[in-house]
């Protein structure tokens, strides 16, 4: 089993990946810190929405299994300050990405780019040098262009800024990599990284099943 | 440079001399202040406070640069001070926090002061992997960056950690 329950996440685990079931629009990936009082999840939850929130029985963990507790800590404190340093501007949805953490945890990014809930999991981890997934030869799949354009089709633009966002976004349909909460999630769970999709691949599709059963 | 006996020490509002007392191998110095002036108050009771926890402190050598540092960054002295109990994620975000937002700012001059002065001994174990890692992408830019690596790779390997694994990919 790749996924643990929410109840099982303690003081001693400090960092993990949380990963839910969302049925509307795939699974949501967050990252799960424990603070020695309270466990809680950080994530990007829409658009411009930072949020630090409760860990909830609804969502499962995995474990970073090639981390030891020294580097947990460490970058279990990285997600805290960089959260407490973006939370009040938030970071723009996107679901073709392009949006960054400069070196410093503050979000960069141009006009028309932003993030996914993966991506930003994915990107803060990158920023202090974790890397888990090798992007060659990294598959860019007809189910994830039509959702990439799903989600711009019901993108609630109500601003220009959105409107640029969206139209800045649809030309990067096709190009764009996208990687799921799954696999995010799938990449930690490897002893040795990074890795490429061929190997994370089997183990987002075993984690899917997890959260489903 | 490290301040010699009876040197000038800046303050706020001029000046005031300052004694040294060597303690703990010539590594550390005690100080206190002479002829404090009445506007300097501030920083005679800061000092009084922290040379009862001298042989606490994660500090190196006390320099004009680290006095100057304490002077620009509120925070640095409270950091060396609790540098050697730094444990827990509460303990750790604020200060995380600081540093990132120093760097956000490029006040690289004073990471490199701030850095240049730890003493990686007194330094906790995610303090010594966590302060290399949160200053890693602007090494180029903290001379002082490189040799706190040296220093903490010794130390992690006193501790009987692997440093090349704590430090992987820096």
């Amino acid at each position: 089993m790749y996924c643990k329950k929410a109840k099982d996440f303690s003081e001693a685990d400090i960092l993990g990946i949380a990963i839910r079931l969302d049925h509307s629009a795939g699974n949501h990936l967050a990252i799960a810190v424990h603070d020695g009082e309270f466990c809680y999840v950080i994530h990007l939850a829409d658009h411009y929405r930072l949020l630090n929130g409760k860990l909830t029985d609804q969502y499962k963990w995995v474990e970073i299994s090639s981390m030891d507790e020294i580097n947990k800590m460490h970058l279990a404190a990285v997600c805290q300050a960089t959260y407490e340093l973006n939370k009040d501007e938030g970071i723009p949805f996107a679901p073709c990405g392009g949006g960054k953490f400069d070196e410093n945890g503050a979000y960069i990014g141009e006009v028309g780019t932003g993030m996914t809930c993966s991506l930003f999991v994915k990107e803060l981890f990158e920023q202090q040098g974790y890397i888990f997934i090798n992007n060659e030869n990294w598959p860019i799949r007809k189910c994830d262009i039509l959702w990439q354009k799903d989600v711009l089709r019901d993108f609630y633009a109500i601003s220009e800024e959105d409107r640029l966002l969206v139209k800045h976004q649809e030309g990067l349909i096709g190009k764009a990599l996208r990687y799921r909460p799954e696999e995010v999630a799938a990449s930690v769970t490897f002893q040795s990284v990074p890795n490429n999709f061929d190997d994370i691949n089997p183990i987002s599709l075993k984690i899917n099943q997890e959260l489903s059963s | 440079m490290i301040l010699e006996r009876q040197e000038e020490f800046p303050t706020q509002t001029g000046s005031s001399q300052l004694f040294f007392q060597e303690i703990d191998n010539g590594c550390m110095r005690n100080y206190a202040y002479e002829e404090m002036s009445s506007t300097s108050e501030l920083f005679e009771i800061k000092l009084e406070s922290l040379l009862s926890t001298t042989s606490k402190l994660a500090i190196e050598t006390y320099t004009t640069e680290l006095a100057k540092l304490f002077t620009e960054v509120h925070w640095a002295r409270e950091f060396f001070t609790d540098a050697s109990s730094l444990t827990t994620l509460k303990q750790l975000v604020p200060y995380y926090k600081e540093i990132q937002t120093l760097l956000i700012n490029e006040k690289y001059d004073e990471c490199d002061t701030f850095l240049g002065h730890l003493r990686t001994e007194l330094l906790t174990d995610v303090l010594l992997v966590g302060l290399l890692r949160l200053t890693y992408s602007k090494r180029d830019k903290i001379p002082s960056w490189q040799t706190l690596k040296e220093k903490a790779i010794e130390e992690l390997d006193i501790r009987k950690y692997d440093g090349s694994v704590l430090l992987s990919g820096i």
